[in-house]
């Protein structure tokens, strides 16, 4: 990811395209965040080593990810 | 299948804001906006049908507005992950369902379209997707359904004219 052309498109004159990229990445990241949560689950993580290397309680990753089963 | 019958067609508010929650968890978004509530309300064939739109179509154009957006300021579009898969959820959901539901919180603006839609029903638990349609057709850019139906180029206040609006009033 090229940083410098971060920097300058968050200075960008549009702030519907810079609040919606804005929203957009903090889709990507919550995506990411659950795809890989599930991927830790099927490889046998408990709830605490997942709370662990998010930074949270594993009581709180559990909340949010204990229906993300279909 | 005619644009009448989608007005006619009678579901419970909670299954919209459900199904438009299921949108917004599959997105990885927090909230639940009014750009989830069009995609729920095209989970339904004939409102697929009326707006000429498909629920695949609409979340593809909100990928694209989301890349376009990103693509903005310097993110490239070969940085994505996988949106989640979808859950069942019930046609008529009890407050026990609700409750238990991991949902996601409307908008402001995603309240006040379901709350507008279900107002003038002497049964709350009722609500038509002409009803619905009607309220997202007033919302204007930035709202996110306003932006999507413009991407889609879809005119809400054409198809709206082609409801029955008799049927809209019940």
């Amino acid at each position: 990811m090229d940083l410098e052309a971060v920097g300058a498109g968050i200075s960008s004159d549009d702030p519907a395209v810079g609040l919606r990229a804005s929203l957009a990445l903090h889709r990507l990241a919550e995506r990411v965040e659950a795809n890989q949560v599930a991927a830790a689950r099927q490889k046998g993580w408990s709830w605490q080593k997942i709370g662990d290397a998010l930074g949270v309680t594993r009581q709180s990753v559990h909340a949010k990810y204990m229906k993300e089963t279909p | 299948m005619t644009t009448e019958s989608v007005a006619r067609a009678v579901r419970h508010p909670w299954n919209v804001y459900l199904r438009a929650s299921e949108e917004a968890r599959r997105r990885g978004d927090r909230r639940t906006g009014t750009d989830h509530l069009v995609l729920a309300l095209l989970a339904d064939p004939s409102v697929e049908a009326a707006l000429d739109v498909s629920l695949p179509q609409a979340r593809r154009a909100l990928d694209a507005l989301d890349h376009e957006a990103l693509g903005a300021i310097g993110v490239g579009p070969d940085i994505d992950a996988p949106a989640l898969a979808m859950r069942d959820v019930p046609d008529e959901p009890t407050i026990r369902t609700v409750m238990r539901n991991d949902r996601r919180r409307l908008t402001p603006a995603a309240k006040r379209v379901l709350e507008d839609a279900v107002r003038p029903n002497r049964h709350k638990t009722q609500v038509t997707a002409g009803q619905v349609l009607a309220q997202l057709a007033v919302r204007r850019p930035p709202d996110p359904a306003a932006v999507l139906l413009a991407a889609l180029r879809v005119n809400l206040a054409e198809v709206l004219t082609r409801l029955d609006t008799s049927s809209l009033e019940r």
